[in-house]
Parts: structure tokens; sequence; C-alpha cells
């Protein structure tokens, strides 16, 4: 079973997130409500995949992707970013991070799996 | 047809299937809402606070700060529930609270009418609770 680790400070977004990707997408749920706690699980549990909020208190969300990709235990893990601007630039420059994709707040979340699972390459 | 007919019920069933993890979904996501629906609230009454502040010429960098911010976590969930309009103007009201430059006081009564109309949407029933997303 797929493990993602989902990141973000909004604890209702956690929850939301959780519920559409375990039973939609039939995956297996990790959470972190802020980007150290998440790099730390990220480290210790190495999920398939990490769904990663841009704005957070404390470490944002490209602060958080940057530590990740300079980690040797989670620089491979995929980081899918979960953003509410999804102008060009911000885009352009998650990516120049190293994020494998953006994905638009508000989402669907009869569809947050579909997206993720396109983006990854992830057979469903 | 044997095999044509397993085939067919074989659909059906992912059909079935997949209607009720939605149905199951749709009624998890109210429960959530229901939940939630006093932190939204609440995140609405710090943006009436900051722009009733911003009227009477006393809104500080903090008050503007926590304002912002609960739009912005409106913006990112309200959409979720399926109150659109709600997340848009919470983003139109993050956008206008962001920045270096402190809002101008005659922007008030226009963020103002914003807020109004974020609150009105967000007292509709949840439409994620009366009718499956998709």
């Amino acid at each position: 079973m797929r493990r993602v680790l989902v990141i973000d400070d909004d604890e209702d977004i956690l929850a939301i997130s959780r519920l559409s990707l375990e039973r939609v997408g039939g995956w297996q749920v990790l959470t972190a409500d802020s980007g150290e706690r998440g790099i730390e699980i990220a480290a210790r549990e190495r999920p398939d995949a990490v769904l990663l909020d841009a704005m957070m208190p404390g470490l944002n969300g490209p602060a958080t992707i940057e530590r990740l990709k300079a980690s040797e235990e989670t620089s491979s893990i995929p980081v899918l970013f979960l953003t509410a601007k999804l102008q060009r630039p911000e885009r352009q420059r998650y990516v120049a991070l190293g994020a494998a994709g953006v994905i638009a707040k508000p989402f669907d979340p009869m569809s947050l799996a579909e997206q993720m699972a396109t983006i990854l390459d992830w057979e469903r | 047809m044997p095999i044509k007919h397993s085939v067919k019920m074989s659909d059906v069933e992912e059909r079935v299937e997949r209607n009720r993890d939605g149905d199951d979904v749709a009624e998890q996501l109210a429960v959530l809402w229901r939940r939630h629906r006093p932190e939204a609230f609440a995140r609405v009454r710090l943006l009436e606070q900051a722009i009733a502040a911003l009227h009477a010429g006393k809104l500080s960098d903090a008050k503007c700060e926590a304002a912002r911010s609960a739009a912005h976590k409106l913006r990112g969930s309200a959409g979720i529930y399926g109150f659109s309009i709600a997340g848009r103007i919470a983003g139109e009201l993050e956008d206008a609270l962001a920045g270096d430059r402190q809002v101008a006081i005659d922007r008030a009564a226009e963020l103002g009418g914003l807020v109004a109309k974020l609150r009105s949407d967000l007292e509709r029933e949840s439409p994620r609770a009366t009718s499956r997303p998709r």
C-alpha cells in the first residue's frame, strides 16, 4: 500500500486530505502539522510521496522541501506542493526547488488521489 | 455469454462500490464541516474585527496579519466544503491584506462588504452535506 505524508499547519486540511487519500485513494496517510515535524516523519517513515503546504508559519513549504531534498534519507521522495496561489512564478519556483508537481487549493476531495497519482505516474 | 455477463456484473459492482465510497466521503465531509464550522466563523470574526479596526483607523500590523492568516485558511478550506464563493472572497481578502503597504482606510467599506458576503456564503447549509461531490 502506498504511503503519503501530508504536511499542513491547518488541521482541517489534514483531516480532509486523510479522508480523501485513504477512502478514495486507498493509501495510508501520515500527517504533520509543521515543516519541522514533517521532516522528522519523512526521515523516519520514508513515505512514497509528500504533499506539502506552501504557506506555513515557521518552516514554510519552500524551506521544508529544501531540507528534504538536501537530506540523503529523504531526497528521493517525490514532493507535491499544495497551494492556494497557483500563479506561474510560484509554480516555476516550486519546480525549481525539486517539486514533482503542484496541486491547487481548494481541491476536490474526490479527485485529490487521482491528481496525485497522475502527477506521480502511479497506477491506480 | 457467461464471460460477457461476468464482465458486465463486475462493471456494475465497481460502479456501486464507487458510489458507496463517494457517499461515504460526502458524509464524512459533512461531519468534518460541522466540526470545523465554529473555527471557520471564528476566522470570519477576526476578519470583521480587522475591518472594524480599519474603519476606525486603528488596524495594527498584528491584527492585519492575523486577519490575513484567517483569510488564507478560509481560502484553502472553504472551497473544499463546497463554499466556492466564500473561498474566492477569502482569496481576495488575503491578497488585500497581504503586502508591505498598510491597507488604505478608504478600502474599509469595500472589504467590509466582501467579509459580509463571505459570512453569508458560509451560513448556507454545506453544499457537500446535501449532495455528493461530483
